[in-house]
């Protein structure tokens, strides 16, 4: 066995020199991987071969955690756009704001973020069998939320208690999968594929151990009220396309 | 309320009593209910005859017949039968038309208006039964990058070679991208079975990889779409390339779409998501909104899976494809694949499928000549797709610039398609375009997969004949050899796009 546990200086890497270390450490069976200086250096956990954890001081650059496996991403600062694009599992835990994109196309996994996002957070993602992706939004996130999303849970908790915690064009062609909000919502930029609805109690639960896990992570003071402040969107139809087109010529058979 | 349907039938069925023997062949062949035995006779119900002749091939007495009407009530240049039918269709429905394969507008065909050339006295052919051919392709970046150090040791100069990832060919022809869900999974094992074979690549598509095609990952290139279906590292790594998918000829611009109902137990495990779910890709891949961005996913891929497979880009073959071919040479891409508007789909808006992007043999030689201004040719492979049906289609797009060919209606007519356009029906009569495992089982893998082999064996045996006659021993000196192709009936402009002389000059 190797190290259990790296520390690079991230401040002369280049995104593939630092990917390169972190394949290497991981595949040597190093446990836990320190990126100090980090400076926007993309694609951070997508090199990385087995189960580690990364912790990151700096900002984090665009892709973080692409098509990752298993890992833990821990950035003290802000991430940039496409954070979880295409994940598959594991974790990620941004203690800033994260730019676009947020968790595009994600199959699995957690990600956690104590501030802001930026547009087309939680696009595309898909619950499949035992995986159900979850992303967590301290604050508030822009336009076009979960559109496609085909699964998954989007937990909105907006603890600055914004009257706009969400952007426009909330769920287009959204098929599968749920966004909570805390809070007041803005009606008018839900689309035509989503319906407002009331949590069930079993989700309430749900939302009840991710919000006590957001205030963990982040150390938050003070409540983040729940009882009664949720609200549920979920899309209205597994099949938003079904009436769109017809085949030529004959009768449907 | 639309009561009676004005949509006439499109093809007219023809028993003959004297062969007839109503055995029900015909009933039990039919997917689209056509045929049915009332007492000592057959009905037909033309209307839900969509030509896919499995009751003529099937029938043992050889009593049936089906043939298309050419015309009903008037005929009209302008308002043709096609369009009238399409108004009454749309009419009926207000629903935008689907139908699968690729447009079967009479489009005119440039490759067949370009003809290839062939030594004579001063340049003698060479005879491929005597000399051996070359038909071995690379895809990827070349040449390798030479990197000259001193070395540490003595003062000698040392040269380092570095090989980016690469895909080896032996014949410059892959089986373009079909999703596992468009296809059956026969049709699917059949085109990886065939593809190693031939020493050759087929491109899963969108739709993941089913377990029983795994083993042939060594041929398999795997597609990332918009929709990211079946998209893991396992995914990525157990392949021989990754193709972004941006656009498809049949459909640039438009997202792919599976629908629910194809969505079955077995589609659900590879695509990843649940049964009876639309699989749906939007039009952009809301990450990619520039060259930047793409470079991006480029990269995202190669770091996923350590720089070792090439990555393709897939674009549909638009108005401005040179300038956006010459930023996807710079994205880190190792291949570009343009794909004409001619090109095959399981489903697609009929109106996109005719009227929407060009030719790939206009848009190849003008890539071709734009990345060569720039000096960046050599950086990428370019990979023509959409509407090659011959292997002289294959070498003349070859000799236009390109370094090889996708076909994927060419291999699916070799199994048995019948180009009855009803892939988007689910219910395609010869076991190709569909999930019902009743008619799953009407493809034979194996002689499907010796087919699918012959087929491109006799391509390759043509291939030499002709290379022989340009007097070449290699595939690779055709590339880009425009002044062995001439024009034959084309206009100036054309001409001067294709970069080819008229025949006679």
């Amino acid at each position: 066995m190797g190290e259990e546990k790296v520390v690079l200086n991230a401040i002369l890497l280049d995104s593939r020199q630092l990917n390169d270390a972190i394949r290497k450490y991981s595949m040597r069976g190093v446990r836990e991987i320190v990126v100090k200086n980090c400076r926007g250096q993309r694609y951070i956990g997508t090199s990385a071969k087995n189960k580690i954890r990364i912790i990151i001081h700096g900002y984090a650059g665009n892709d973080l955690g692409a098509f990752m496996e298993r890992c833990e991403v821990i950035v003290y600062g802000n991430a940039g756009s496409g954070v979880g694009n295409t994940m598959n599992s594991g974790r990620i835990v941004v203690h800033g704001c994260v730019g676009d994109v947020l968790g595009y196309g994600m199959r699995g996994g957690e990600i956690f973020v104590k501030g802001d996002t930026g547009y087309r957070p939680g696009i595309g993602m898909k619950g499949y069998m035992s995986k159900e992706p979850v992303i967590v939004v301290g604050g508030s996130v822009g336009d076009f939320l979960c559109e496609y999303a085909a699964g998954g849970i989007f937990i909105l908790l907006n603890t600055s208690d914004s009257k706009h915690p969400f952007g426009r064009f909330v769920g287009t062609g959204m098929h599968g999968g749920k966004i909570f909000v805390r809070g007041e919502i803005q009606r008018e930029h839900l689309t035509s594929a989503v319906l407002l609805d009331e949590p069930t109690d079993r989700e309430y639960e749900q939302i009840e151990r991710y919000v006590k896990e957001y205030m963990m992570l982040f150390e938050h003071k003070g409540e983040i009220g729940v009882d009664g402040e949720i609200v549920a969107i979920r899309p209205k139809s597994h099949r938003p396309y079904g009436e769109l087109y017809t085949d030529s010529g004959r009768e449907a058979v | 309320m639309v009561n009676r349907s004005l949509v006439p039938p499109e093809f007219k069925i023809e028993i003959d009593d004297s062969k007839c023997i109503i055995c029900g062949t015909c009933v039990r062949e039919c997917p689209f209910e056509v045929f049915k035995i009332i007492g000592e006779r057959i009905e037909i119900n033309e209307r839900n005859c969509v030509g896919c002749m499995r009751c003529t091939y099937m029938c043992p007495t050889g009593a049936l017949w089906v043939s298309r009407i050419e015309g009903y009530g008037k005929p009209h240049g302008t308002w043709t039968y096609r369009i009238r039918r399409d108004i009454w269709r749309m009419a009926e429905t207000g629903s935008a038309i689907l139908s699968g394969t690729g447009t079967d507008l009479e489009h005119p065909n440039i490759l067949d208006r370009i003809l290839i050339d062939a030594c004579q006295v001063t340049r003698p052919p060479i005879d491929p039964l005597r000399e051996p051919i070359e038909l071995k392709t690379f895809i990827g970046r070349r040449p390798p990058l030479e990197i000259i150090t001193e070395s540490r040791i003595n003062t000698e100069l040392e040269l380092e070679t570095i090989t980016e990832a690469f895909l080896e060919l032996e014949i410059p022809v892959m089986f373009a991208a079909m999703s596992y869900g468009a296809l059956s999974l026969e049709t699917h094992k059949t085109l990886a079975r065939a593809a190693k074979i031939l020493g050759t690549y087929m491109n899963c598509g969108e739709g993941g990889v089913h377990e029983e095609i795994k083993k042939y990952k060594d041929n398999i290139i795997v597609q990332v779409a918009s929709g990211r279906f079946g998209v893991s590292k396992e995914y990525l790594e157990n392949a021989a390339a990754v193709e972004i998918k941006i656009g498809q000829g049949a459909k640039p611009g438009i997202g792919g779409h599976l629908p629910g109902e194809k969505v079955n137990e077995e589609i659900s495990k590879t695509r990843m998501i649940p049964v009876g779910t639309d699989a749906l890709s939007p039009a952009p891949h809301h990450d990619i909104y520039s060259i930047e961005d793409l470079t991006m996913l480029v990269t995202a891929i190669k770091e996923a899976t350590d720089y070792r497979k090439p990555v393709f880009v897939k674009i549909a073959a638009v108005h401005d494809v040179a300038a956006i071919a010459s930023g996807i040479a710079r994205s880190g891409a190792d291949a570009i694949v343009i794909d004409s508007f001619k090109g095959g789909t399981a489903a697609s808006p009929k109106i996109v499928k005719d009227n929407v992007g060009i030719p790939v043999e206009l848009a190849i030689p003008a890539v071709d000549d734009r990345l060569r201004e720039e000096g960046i040719r050599e950086e990428v492979s370019l990979i023509a797709s959409g509407g090659i049906r011959t292997s002289a289609d294959v070498m003349k797009i070859i000799a236009l610039g390109a370094d090889a060919a996708y076909i994927g209606t060419a291999a699916l007519i070799a199994m048995g398609c019948h180009m009855c356009q009803a892939c988007h029906t689910g219910k395609c009569p010869w076991g190709i375009a569909t999930q019902d495992p009743e008619l799953r089982k009407r493809l034979d893998i194996d002689a499907a997969v010796e087919r699918v082999v012959n087929l491109l064996n006799a391509w390759k045996i043509e291939m030499k004949e002709i290379l022989g006659a340009l007097g070449m021993d290699s595939i690779e000196g055709l590339r880009s050899n425009r002044e062995r192709l001439r024009g034959f009936g084309l206009d100036e402009v054309t001409l001067n796009v294709l970069g080819i002389k008229p025949a006679g000059r």
